[in-house]
This record gives C-alpha cells, structure tokens and sequence, in this order.
C-alpha cells in the first residue's frame, strides 16, 4: 500500500457520546466486518467494560475502503482510552495518528475531558474532524453542539460533519472526509527503523503483543529489534494488522499500523511509548514523548480468608501481566494480615483492577482506603516518599510535607455553579477562573489536592449536579500542604489500618468521625476500650466503647453446658477471623465496614 | 473421677428425670414435650412408666448399684400426670436403689396443674421440693410468654405449694418484651410474699427451636433486670449462690449443685441428659425413639455421650465452679485438676478480666455481682484457653 493511500487516525468522544457505535459502523460501511459477525460494540474487549458501558479502550483496527473516485485505502482507527485516569496512554495514541475524529453528542454538547483531548491532539498536530453524533434523537440540537466546539474548543465548525452512528447517517461522508482532510503519514522506508509502542498486551501463548505504529523505516520478521527505553532485544516471530483478528503481514512499512510478537515475556519490558529499531542499524533517537507510567493513587489489597494470600499475588502477578501501570509490592498490617500495596493511575484504573481481580480470579479481597504520594521532606533535609501513613515519620521530624496537586476543569449548567463551588472549597480546591461558555453552561477551573479528588469527590460532583458535570483534570505538581498523620489507638495500641493522612484543618473532624465509627464497630469487651484520634503523642479526640455490662446465661444445667460451650466454641472459630490488636478483638467485618466507610467519608 | 465399671458399694448420685408431657408449648421453651392439650393418653404414660422402670434396671446392671443424693423430676410438665401415674412414678423411681441418703427430691409443676392431691402425695413419699414455673406475676407478660396461667392461678398455686410444707421454688423469667423495672419488681415481691425459699431468675432467651423463636420479637435489654434482682432479692435475705439463682441460707437446690461441680447425674426418660464419669451424654431424643430404645434394652446411651480431654474438663470445671458463689476451690480444684491448670486460669482471671469482676481469697476464687453479669465472657475467654 502506498504511503499516501494509508490515514491513520482516532476518536475523541466523552464517555456515552457514542464511539463504540460509530466505530461498529465504520467497520461495517468499509465491509472490514460483516453485519451478521457483528458483535454490539464490537471492539470493547473487556466484559467488564461492556457492562459498565464505559470504554477504557477499543482495540485497533484496519480497514480497506475504496472511495467514491475509486481509489483504494488503508484506514488504521487506533483508540483514545476515554478516562482521565490514562492520559499518558492518550498521549502515545494520539502520536500514533495524524488526525481525530472529535464526537460531540447531538444532545449533550462538549464536555471537560473532550475538550481536554482534542487540545493534546492539536498540540501533538492532529487534524481534528468535528462529528456532531446522534443527531437522530429527538432531543438533538446540531447547531448548539457545532457552536460549542466553535466556542469552546475553538475549533471552525463550518465543515462538521452531522451523523448518526445508531441509523448509519453520515458514516459515508465521514469516511470520505478522513481521506480528503487528514495528511497522509511521512516517513523514509529506507531509514533506521522507528515504530512507536502505543500499546502492548499480554497474551498466554505469545507472550507480549506491542500494537506499533510505523514512524520511519520497515519492521518485518526475523528482523533482531531493540527496546530502546528497556534495551531489550529479540528477534521478531511475527508482525501483523488488525482486521480486526491479527492477521500476519510479510513487513510493516512508514506510517502502517499493526502488531508485532518477539518473544518479549512481560510488558515491562515493551512499555507503551517506547521506541523499536533495528538493532542491528538502530535509529539514531528514540520518538519523543516516553517516559515511565507513575502511580498516583496508593491502596492496600488484603485478602479477606488469610490463607487466600498466594491466591492474591498470583492473581496480582497475572494481572499485571495484562496491564504494566499496576505496581504492587508485599506490606503488612497489624489489622489486616499479609497483602499487597498496589499503585494505580488513578480511581477507576484502581477500581477496575478489584473488580478484575474478584472477577477474572475470583480473589476476594479487602481495598484499603486509597491515598495519593506524598513527599515529605525532614529536618535533616532528606527526602521521603511516603505511599501509606506508615512511612509518614515523627511529627517531630518533618520540615515540610508536599502532595500532589491538579487543575481541575468542571463543565456544568449554570444553576449547578453554587453548589460545586461549595463541594469544590470543602475539599481544599483553590478557585482559578470561571467561565460561561453559553448561558446556560459554566466552565469552573480549580487546583485541588490529589488526596481530596480522590476520595469521593466524583460521586459527590455527580450527585450534587444530578449527573450533569463533566470534568478533566491535569496534575500541575506538589505543594507544600498543612498535612498531618492521624493515628487511631485502640485500647492505648496504634491501629496501622486506621490510621490516615488529612490537611490539619479537618484532621478533628475525621478523627471524630474515624473514632465514633469504630465505636460502633467494636463489640463491647469486659473491658472498657478507649478509642482515641491522635496526632504524634497528642490526642485530639477520645471516645470509650463501653465495658461489656452484661453478657449471661441464665439457664445452666445438664445439657444446657454441652449447648453453650459449642455455641461459644463456634464464636471461638469466627474469633480466630478477629484481628487482634492489644487486648482488643476486632471483628473482621468491623475492620471491613470502617474501611469501605472511610472511603466514601 | 469414677470408672464405668458396676462396683459392689454404691455410688452416690444425683438423678435427674424427663417426663414428657404438657398441655401446649410455650413460645419460649426448647425443651423436649409432646403437647397433649388436656391429660396424657393413659396408655402412653404406662408405657412411658414401664420403659421407665426396663432404663433403671439397665442402669443398675450396667452402672449400679446407687445410693441416691438428689432427685429432680422436670419436664415438661410432670404435675400434669394423674395421681395413679404419680403413684406408680413414686415406685418406680424407689427402684433406683438406696434412698436413704437422699437429701433433695425436686417436682417440677405448673400452676394450672398443682393439685392438692399431688402435693399431698409428695409430702408423704420422699419428695421434698417443688419447683413451680410462675415466670410471672403480670397477665400480660404471661400472654406474651404463651403461658396458660394468669397471675391468680399462679400465686394460688404458690400458696398451695408453701403450704403444702415442701420447699418452694418459683421461676421468674425478665427481659419479657414491654415488661417494665416496676412488673418485674412486683413479681419478685409478691412471690416471696407468697413464702418461697428459693427463686430461679431466667433471662427470656430464645433457642431456634422455640416456637416463638419465628416470631422474634425485639428482646429487651435483661441488664437493668437483673442488676435490679441482684440488689432487691438479697436484701430480702436471698443470696444469689449462681448465676440465676437466688436462696435463703440452706435451701439452695442440691440437685443443681451437682451440675456444677460436675458430679454425676443419672439421665432417666427421654431427651433427659446425664454426666457419668466424665462422660455426658443424652437420651434418645422423643418419647417415640425412647420406647423403641427400650425395647432393645438401651444400647446407645454412651455413644450418644461427649467425653471431654481431661484439659477440657478442667476448664469446664473452673467455669462451672465459678457460677456458684462457692467459686473454684483452690484446694479441691488443684487436687482434681492439677496446680498448673488452676494457676493458668488464676492467670487468665487476673489479667484478662477486670478486676471488680473477680474476687481471690486463699480458699478460692469467686465471681462478683459484677462478674456474674458477664459470665459468658469470661466463660468464653476461659474457652479461649483451649485444648494445647
């Protein structure tokens, strides 16, 4: 195929705008797919991403299509995930590409994220293609949505393009305008070969699948390749296009998109955003733009049976093979037992893999609540960073404690504006601008710790604007922050599992509420069990459970001794799942309900 | 403890006997009775009586022969038998074997079934007790509990009782759903008005097999009622010598005390338990199973038994000895079970239990008031010591 015959391109869309559909559709108008073969949403591999109807991300796929001159080409649709969490992922996708579809829903109009992506796509030079979609409902107002993006993104909306992914209107002209609007790709066959890694998988079989995207140069089999992030190399088995099954070529050519299996074993060696050349003739440079996936967000995961926890890493060490950005590394905890700290790129990608974990390995497990990176630098002036309150260390010793940061932009109808600016300043954020984009929509941009986004601030947005807020966020960085570590003692003993980072401010009030939850959580013992808040040796909140004041059995004889002894023998099993701390027994249940609490609190 | 073996000298023993019969199931009763709705069918009691008699003459060519400490006939409801059963009842039992040095004999009854007849005729053979099931004073609690007595009936039948000259014991159950501090106090009272000697307080507790167990009805908190017993019942000059029991000095119940010295006691009639050596085991399980077991001459008494480790049973002893106000016997105990094992659990109740609860002296160890209240902690703490 000729290099100016080939486009390659992707869609932005905000979740629920439609983009599994329209691409189903392409597929179908460009026969890459038959109707009848036609699975709904056809390139959502993952089942669980299917259910939630939210696409992390379609697998890549090439189409031929033969246009209205007669002409013969090669159209390559590579994905955007369509989640905050996976910005670096959207970043290399988007340098795979020369142009973008951006979907804009009918009925909805821009939304924060979209806007944010197709601003990566114009900094990277994509030719972005407005698409107003779903213009078949009702409710569908083109026009408003052509002059958001006009307005909004800044984009000129003279040529946008009006469909209907769900009847099939538009898909011809799009297709059409994809090969008049979007440049061909540039790249010399003859030079050092660079292919761009925009994403890799793991496959039982065959070990790791890089998805590429040709820059310069020709990858073809039995070629020795090189890694050159990783400077791994290995000798090419096979490389192929998507159709959308892999379906092996003889070479991949400049500006060709498609597969590549080398015997590479795991995907940290083959990271996305990484550089193959010929190690034989390497390139010179490596493509711009790698650089490492950084966890942002932290938690533990315990299993909840202790004797579940080969089960767990095992399920872990699988999981990370299907996908690099989760690190993991062994901790304990006095409360929970043996388990895992786990770094995610944010919430949902975190939320996900518990939820692939219970699914697709069935461990059961227990989340902790999740927290961000801080650094934290001591009086001696060394630096630390502290992923767990664990590694937070004396009050004493801390010069200054620093957390990340982000900007946040907040798309919302404007009678929601006083309510999110509320929630927005509860949780820390520092107000930038505030904009109408039309009369009845706001942009509202904050900077606001990580930590505060991450606990629940999604939901409460969500709730507060009954679902009609859509935001975007950028990390911008660490501040020095007022931050302290909460200890929570039971009984006089500190609780690892209970104990928390919060700005100084709010520290009284979620140890209050910290204290007052186990209260009710822990049964009364003979004792009188103090539970108290502290912050290093000073206490800023106590509350007693109260000393067990009757616990009898009236009746007591003959068989009477045989029942209650196997009665409390079978409590004795179930203690065995208390976790001790002190003198102190504490159901597990407790121990889950206060963690999946302290979530949300 | 004792061996299985018959001996030549007979063994002093407390027996204890099922009588399956009541007219209607109380909502909170989870003990083994066929409700017959007036009297029992005559020919079923005899067969129950002749089974009866075939159990004891087992029980004395395997483990006999015996010298009879204390008796307990429960049920149940053991009045309700006419006063032919209970004069063939009377024989039968004088078969166990040497009734001379029987110190306690305990009829349980019901109020509607008391008569005078029955009485009569325990006061002239060796019964020397009645337990009469009252659990209370208040028409409308005993609507709740699904007793067929009101209060009239019952302190008539308490009247009967103590005038009767046996020694009367009343069961009062709190914690009935809408009892309040005031009814309760007012049962208490008015039955020592009425002349009892001893007093059984229960908690209403529901096991799943009562009938009212499907109901569940939210059950008050029992703390303030029985604190409340704990302080009236002993200035009326009732001491509290077990958990749920209160006397006057020198009518506690003798039988009871065996349980909880873990003495031995003879199981008699169905669903009836019994402690042997160790062992304790229990009867078939209805009356329909009992007749069809006597019949082959009781083969399965010990393999429906639970024999504990000898560490067990320490325990078992340590925590049963606590119930009582005689506490664990520093002496009897260490020479029963070993000084190691009355150290550890000394241990355990200094460290693990607070101190208001625990009493020590240089004869032994006892619960307090306080302690008493949470008994099934500390028993379920001293289970923690477990079998290693």
């Amino acid at each position: 195929m000729k290099q100016e015959n080939i486009r390659n391109f992707c869609i932005i869309a905000h979740i629920d705008h439609g983009k599994s559909t329209l691409a189903d559709r392409l597929l179908e108008e460009t026969s890459t797919v038959e109707a009848r073969e036609m699975k709904t949403q056809l390139l959502d591999s993952l089942s669980l991403e299917r259910e939630r109807g939210i696409t992390i991300k379609l697998v890549p796929v090439r189409m031929d299509y033969v246009s209205r001159d007669g002409q013969k080409w090669v159209l390559n649709l590579i994905d955007t995930p369509g989640h905050v969490d996976f910005g670096y992922e959207v970043s290399r996708s988007l340098a795979a590409c020369e142009g973008a579809l951006l979907v804009v829903d009918a009925t909805q109009g821009v939304e924060a994220q979209t806007v944010a992506n197709a601003y990566q796509a114009i900094e990277q030079g994509l030719e972005i293609l407005p698409v107003i979609n779903k213009i078949d409902l009702p409710s569908a107002h083109p026009e408003e949505a052509k002059r958001e993006i006009h307005d909004v993104v800044g984009l000129d909306t003279d040529d946008a393009l009006l469909a209907s992914a769900k009847d099939g209107r538009g898909i011809h002209e799009i297709l059409e305008k994809i090969i008049e609007k979007i440049p061909p790709p540039k790249g010399d066959p003859d030079a050092p070969l660079q292919a761009l890694i925009f994403d890799s998988v793991y496959d039982n079989y065959q070990g790791v699948i890089c998805y590429v995207r040709v820059v310069s140069g020709t990858l073809r089999t039995g070629q020795n390749i090189l890694f050159m992030a990783t400077q791994s190399s290995n000798s090419v088995d096979e490389v192929g296009v998507f159709r959308p099954s892999f379906t092996p070529v003889e070479s991949l050519g400049p500006g060709e998109v498609g597969y590549v299996v080398a015997g590479v074993k795991t995907l940290a060696e083959a990271q996305v955003g990484d550089t193959i050349t010929d190690a034989r003739n390497p390139a010179p440079s490596p493509l711009p733009g790698y650089r490492k996936v950084k966890s942002v967000v932290f938690c533990g995961f315990y299993p909840v049976e202790r004797d579940d926890y080969p089960q767990l890493r095992d399920a872990l060490e699988k999981l990370c093979l299907n996908d690099s950005a989760i690190t993991f590394e062994p901790e304990t905890s006095v409360a929970l037992g043996f388990g895992f700290r786990c770094g995610f790129l944010g919430l949902l990608h975190m939320d996900v893999a518990q939820e692939r974990l219970r699914r697709e390995y069935e461990v059961d497990l227990v989340a902790t609540a999740p927290n961000v990176v801080y650094e934290i630098e001591t009086k001696t002036g060394e630096l630390i960073e502290a992923h767990r309150p664990s590694d937070f260390p004396d009050f004493g010793a801390i010069e200054e404690v620093r957390e990340p940061y982000i900007r946040l932009s907040i798309f919302v109808p404007s009678e929601f504006v006083g309510r999110v600016m509320q929630l927005v300043q509860d949780k820390r954020g520092e107000y930038r601008s505030m904009d109408y984009l039309t009369p009845e929509r706001v942009r509202l941009v904050y900077e606001m710790p990580l930590a505060e986004f991450i606990i629940d601030f999604h939901d409460r947005l969500k709730s507060q604007t009954r679902g009609y807020a859509s935001l975007d966020y950028e990390f911008i960085g660490l501040k020095p922050s007022d931050l302290e570590r909460v200890d929570i003692l039971v009984n006089g003993e500190a609780a690892d599992a209970f104990s928390f980072i919060c700005h100084k401010d709010a520290a009284y009030h979620r140890g209050h509420a910290a204290v007052t939850r186990l209260k009710e959580l822990i049964p009364s013992q003979l004792f009188e069990v103090p539970i108290q808040a502290s912050i290093g040796k000073r206490v800023i909140v106590r509350v007693n459970v109260k000393a067990l004041r009757k616990d009898v059995l009236a009746k007591c004889y003959g068989g009477d001794i045989t029942r209650k002894r196997k009665l409390l023998e079978k409590q004795k099993e179930g203690k065995k799942r208390m976790k001790q701390i002190g003198k102190v027994s504490i159901p597990q249940e407790a121990f889950l309900a206060y963690l999946q609490v302290e979530n949300k609190d | 403890m004792g061996d299985l073996e018959p001996s030549r000298h007979p063994r002093p023993v407390s027996v204890y006997l099922h009588v399956p019969f009541c007219v209607a199931k109380c909502g909170y009763c989870s003990f083994y009775s066929l409700p017959v709705g007036g009297a029992p069918d005559k020919a079923l009691v005899a067969l129950y009586l002749e089974a009866l008699s075939a159990e004891i003459a087992s029980l004395r060519g395997t483990w006999g022969p015996f010298s009879i400490k204390t008796l307990y006939v429960g049920g149940g409801t053991p009045s309700l038998l006419s006063l032919q059963d209970w004069e063939s009842l009377l024989r039968v039992l004088a078969s166990l074997g040497d009734l001379s040095v029987l110190r306690e004999a305990t009829v349980e009854a019901n109020p509607c079934s008391l008569r005078e007849e029955l009485t009569s005729l325990w006061r002239s053979s060796f019964m020397t007790r009645i337990s009469l099931g009252v659990q209370s004073l208040d028409d409308g609690e005993l609507r709740v509990l699904g007793r067929l007595h009101d209060a009239q009936t019952a302190l008539q039948a308490l009247e009967r009782a103590v005038r009767s000259g046996l020694e009367t014991s009343a069961d009062l159950i709190f914690g009935i759903p809408g009892q309040t501090l005031g009814s309760w106090k007012r049962s208490l009272s008015l039955t020592l008005c009425a002349g009892v000697s001893h007093i059984s307080a229960y908690q209403l507790t529901l096991e799943p097999d009562a009938p009212m167990s499907n109901r569940a009805p939210d059950l008050p908190d029992g703390y303030p009622f029985y604190r409340y017993a704990q302080w009236y019942l002993p200035r009326k000059g009732f001491r509290q010598y077990e958990i749920s029991n209160f006397a006057m000095q020198g009518y506690e119940s003798w039988h009871n005390l065996a349980y909880w010295r873990h003495q031995d006691v003879l199981a008699l009639g169905p669903a009836a338990w019994g402690y042997w050596g160790g062992l304790r085991y229990r009867n078939a399980e209805t009356l329909e199973l009992y007749l069809e077991e006597a019949r082959q001459g009781f083969p399965l008494r010990e393999q429906r038994g639970e024999r504990l480790s000898k560490r067990a049973q320490g325990i078992e002893a340590a925590i049963l000895a606590l119930r009582t106000s005689w506490g664990i016997p520093r002496a009897g105990f260490a020479a029963a079970w070993g000084n190691p094992m009355l150290h550890e659990i000394e241990r355990f109740l200094r460290e693990e239990v607070p101190s208001h609860c625990v009493f020590f002296d240089e004869e032994k160890i006892t619960l307090t008031a306080a302690g008493m209240r949470v008994g099934n902690a500390i028993w379920a703490g001293l289970l923690g010591l477990g079998d290693g």
